[in-house]
């Protein structure tokens, strides 16, 4: 700004401006080098500008004596109040210039505010935070948070409530007499239709009398749409009987029932885990398939397997003490 | 708990507890008290220890003029507390008295502008001083930083603004830029000083012993910072101190002039300090937009002038600048509240 407000405010000749400008009193913008439009409202800059040149002084010679920049002597002149960079500056820097020509200050300060053209009073609003602002914990909306939270937990559990009875994929046993009126018929894995039961006995034992005779026989609790097609014609004995009729896609499930307390782990071909708990006596689990599984009994004695109903004897050298760790086809074959 | 209750009953206040005057400014309401720094104190062995007789105008009426069994002193002394117990009084009288009589005793939250250059132990003073007397929550800020506000300064924009504040017991020079000093300086130097240069003025060339308040209606009415076109005379009264007896005299401006180089020389000393302590973007910024200059001492005739002719600079004498810093703590209470730890309140 200063090379270029100095060549500007030198510009003018100092008294000598008289003769050449406009008479005292004329509108300032009749100044040929003068830049800006003139104002169209008469304000205290005329008046300033008259008695400079009444007094025979050239803009530099009121820099000199002011110390204020020429461009911001001339911006007073010529009523041009934003050049300044808040109203104190306005204000001060009219009041000093008017004092010093002589005039009244008031009349002056009067003649700015008429014009309502001054600059806009700083707002002191502090330069935004490049960071983000931190987190507001004030109480309101600690409160909120809260509720949302609580919402959002007991939406949750409605929607697990709600969804449960679909949701696990493996089946589990319950007790006969729940099972049989929900899923009476075979599912498509018992292809033949009979019931399949799940080993109450030692292996090779007629499953038809296990079956009666042992009380455990399992089924999906939540006969799953895709898994378990509804066969009502399958068997009449589908209350003593409802098989496990795995709901697999893969048509063979294998079962393990238990005459022990054995731990069971179980993984399908893909490593996908199937099993992973321990059971009881009289307890019994149906896995979907495909296999072949991986399969772990830390009681081999007290479990059964059976794959679509028919038992599978677990050979010695799968055998580690009580323990067992076979892989078995759908075909029946360990290995 | 009654505190934030009865705040519920307060406007929030900001207070210039300066060394000469108190000034309170109650948000919506704008400057509601401007009463002297001054407390009367009567001793009253009977009941064992001191009472307040008057606070403020009245007290100071008294100044110089009470017999023995009262004082009137001034708690405030170099812009810091100098006696914390008739300061906390004081406030507990002003606050009351801006809140007028109500059924709860007011509890608003208050801003105190405190010196630059004042030590911790004083802030701490003038926070506790102001607790005590029932503000809810006490802030402080720097004198010339509430001063440029109150002034009207552009403050908050990254361009260097220089305010110099001239107390009754301080004068503190401040370059402010993003809303915080950048540069500031604090000479224990002020209206005081000036009062107590024209007392010895008169003591050391006529004989002639006058008071503070004689002191302070001179520099006011004939005093002057540069010499002027014209010469102006005032008549005074004191105690001519080889007869013991009062007399009265003329004093004129250039003498006034004369008494008071010293305090004045110490101001520009700190103003030219602070420039060539600035930085010089800074600096560039200074000298375009100039010094404004706030307090009570920019009310001494020519001081402007003197200041111009002293550093090359433009200066400029705030709007109503015995009120600038009232009214800056003022702007700054508000402006806090909306944008928190926009001016870093303490």
């Amino acid at each position: 700004m200063s090379a270029e407000a100095d060549s500007r405010g030198l510009a003018i000749p100092p008294g000598g401006g008289g003769s050449s400008e406009p008479a005292p009193g004329a509108e300032p913008g009749a100044e040929p080098g003068a830049e800006p439009a003139p104002p169209t409202a008469t304000g205290p800059g005329a008046r300033l500008r008259a008695a400079r040149e009444a007094r025979g002084l050239g803009i530099q010679q009121v820099v000199d004596s002011l110390h204020i920049e020429p461009r911001l002597v001339e911006a007073l002149e010529q009523d041009r109040y934003d050049a300044f960079d808040a109203p104190v500056y306005a204000r001060g820097f009219l009041k000093k210039y008017g004092t010093f020509l002589g005039l009244p200050a008031d009349e002056l300060l009067a003649g700015y505010e008429a014009l309502h053209r001054g600059p806009v009073p700083p707002s002191l609003v502090p330069v935004a935070s490049a960071e983000r602002k931190p987190t507001d914990w004030s109480p309101w909306r600690r409160f909120g948070l809260g509720v949302v939270a609580v919402v959002l937990v007991g939406g949750s559990y409605w929607w697990w409530l709600t969804r449960s009875p679909v949701a696990p994929p493996v089946t589990e046993v319950s007790s006969l007499a729940d099972e049989t009126p929900a899923t009476g018929g075979a599912g498509p894995a018992a292809g033949d239709g009979e019931p399949v039961e799940i080993a109450g006995g030692p292996p090779g034992a007629s499953p038809g009398g296990d079956a009666t005779a042992t009380a455990p026989v399992e089924t999906p609790r939540e006969a799953g749409p895709a898994g378990i097609a509804p066969a009502p014609e399958a068997s009449a004995t589908g209350a003593a009987a409802a098989q496990p009729a795995p709901a697999v896609a893969g048509g063979t499930a294998l079962q393990v029932a238990f005459v022990g307390e054995c731990w069971l782990e179980v993984y399908d071909a893909g490593g996908r885990r199937l099993a992973y708990d321990l059971h009881r006596a009289g307890e019994s689990r149906t896995l979907p398939g495909p296999g072949p599984w991986r399969v772990f009994l830390g009681a081999v004695d007290s479990a059964r397997v059976s794959i679509a109903g028919r038992p599978v004897v677990v050979p010695q050298a799968a055998r580690n003490g009580a323990t067992a760790s076979f892989t078995i086809d759908p075909d029946g074959t360990l290995r | 708990m009654f505190k934030s209750l009865r705040g519920y009953f307060s406007n929030d206040v900001s207070i210039d507890l300066g060394t000469a005057n108190t000034l309170i400014y109650v948000r919506g309401k704008g400057i509601v008290l401007n009463e002297p720094s001054v407390v009367a104190v009567r001793d009253e062995p009977s009941r064992g220890g001191k009472t307040i007789v008057a606070v403020g105008a009245e007290a100071k009426s008294m100044l110089g003029r009470t017999p023995g069994h009262i004082t009137a002193v001034r708690p405030m002394k170099d812009g810091v507390i100098a006696d914390f117990t008739y300061t906390e009084k004081m406030l507990q009288y002003f606050i009351n008295k801006v809140h007028g009589n109500r059924f709860l005793r007011p509890s608003p939250r208050v801003l105190v502008c405190v010196p630059y250059g004042s030590t911790q132990v004083e802030r701490r003073a003038i926070k506790e001083s102001a607790e005590g007397a029932g503000a809810r929550s006490v802030f402080l800020i720097d004198e010339p930083m509430a001063a440029a506000v109150g002034a009207g300064l552009p403050v908050h924009e990254p361009r260097g603004s220089m305010v110099l504040d001239i107390g009754g017991g301080t004068s503190e020079v401040a370059v402010i830029s993003l809303n915080g000093i950048v540069y500031a300086a604090s000479a224990r130097i002020g209206g005081d000083r000036f009062d107590d240069a024209i007392v010895n003025y008169v003591r050391r060339n006529y004989g002639i012993l006058i008071g503070e308040s004689t002191a302070e209606r001179i520099k006011m009415e004939i005093g002057s910072a540069y010499p002027g076109q014209q010469v102006r005379e005032m008549s005074v009264k004191g105690r001519n101190l080889s007869e013991g007896v009062p007399r009265s005299f003329t004093l004129n401006s250039n003498e006034i002039l004369e008494a008071l180089q010293e305090p004045l020389q110490g101001i520009v000393g700190a103003v030219k300090q602070a420039l060539e302590q600035t930085p010089p973007e800074l600096g560039a910024d200074v000298a375009e937009r100039g010094i404004v200059l706030t307090g009570g001492g920019a009310l001494l005739k020519d001081i402007d002038k003197l200041l111009m002719e002293e550093t090359g600079l433009p200066v400029i004498v705030a709007e109503d600048p015995l009120t600038c810093v009232a009214r800056g703590g003022g702007r700054i209470l508000e402006l806090s509240e909306e944008h928190p730890g926009a001016f870093g309140l303490q």
